[in-house]
């Protein structure tokens, strides 16, 4: 079987350049992709909800989302809430069915300095 | 979990956090805690079902939660680093050595060693860093299964290179102990 690993950046190249389809074309084929960097509703990426892109254009994969960050991108018009989350995390796509999948939120750390080339110069 | 032709595996999509050594040394700890308690944990049923009358089996018989499990993703960690050898645990008189509840390098398992690749490129301190930051990590049960390990170099789809393993998981012979039920 042929496996892929890929952060796919949300679908942002190298070249600056925002093309899902791209990605799609590289792993379409293998037995079971790993995703990472996969979103829903951000601004940088048209509010685009980025699994369910991938999942139509590989249409021969069964797929399950792990959105590990998640907050509130919902809507109100006239009076309604239409609810949207905003999300980020990783996707596995198979050829055989995923037949369970758990989402585990790993521990972490909060920065408190954005990592500039000042402080990267100091800790090297 | 998916059911191969080899036996069922736990195959995880991952990323690692990317500053700190000591920040992937914590989640790592986590997800070597979580898979080797995966034969009593029982996965998402976790057990029998003790309400029949409310049907929470679906009718559906108990899936596996097997040992086997394949770890792919970007670990923001470089082979030979203090994370990677928490992972891959230190072996130094007995190379491809592989424990049952431990993980092996899929790139140093591989039947096919091939050229040597990186996942992905950055200026660092004014240089061109070519770093290996994906990995595909694979139970010690099926070591003996990776055929090769490689790396669509230079792709400009993301800011990392795809990684892909060929690997045996058609013949069957997990052994059913490893199953998970």
């Amino acid at each position: 079987m042929k496996l892929i690993s890929y952060n796919i950046q949300y679908g942002y190249g190298s070249d600056g350049r925002y093309d899902l389809s791209r990605c799609a074309r590289l792993v379409d084929g293998a037995d079971i992709i790993a995703l990472q960097e996969v979103e829903r509703h951000w601004l940088r990426t048209n509010e685009d909800d980025q699994p369910e892109i991938l999942s139509r254009l590989l249409p021969g994969y069964y797929w399950a989302y792990g959105p590990a960050f998640d907050m509130d991108a919902s809507d109100k018009r006239d009076g309604r809430v239409v609810n949207r989350r905003r999300q980020f995390g990783t996707m596995v796509l198979s050829k055989l069915p995923i037949v369970w999948s758990r989402l585990h939120a790993l521990p972490m750390h909060r920065t408190l300095r954005p990592l500039t080339p000042a402080t990267r110069r100091w800790n090297a | 979990m998916i059911r191969t032709p080899a036996g069922p595996v736990r195959v995880l999509s991952l990323h690692l956090a990317h500053i700190a050594a000591e920040e992937r040394l914590e989640q790592i700890d986590y997800l070597l805690g979580e898979h080797r308690r995966a034969p009593s944990d029982g996965g998402p049923w976790s057990g029998a079902d003790d309400e029949p009358q409310r049907n929470w089996s679906n009718g559906q018989a108990e899936p596996e939660n097997p040992q086997a499990a394949i770890w792919l993703g970007d670990f923001n960690m470089e082979a030979g680093s203090v994370e990677y050898r928490r992972i891959t645990g230190s072996i130094p008189y007995h190379p491809g050595a592989a424990y049952i509840d431990g993980f092996v390098d899929a790139a140093a398992v591989a039947r096919e060693p091939g050229p040597d690749f990186h996942t992905h490129e950055k200026i660092l301190d004014g240089r061109l860093a070519k770093r290996r930051l994906d990995h595909c990590f694979v139970g010690g049960m099926l070591a003996g299964r990776v055929r090769s390990v490689t790396a669509d170099v230079g792709e400009v789809a993301s800011d990392h290179f795809p990684l892909s393993i060929d690997i045996d998981l058609e013949t069957p012979g997990i052994g059913p102990s490893l199953a998970g039920r």
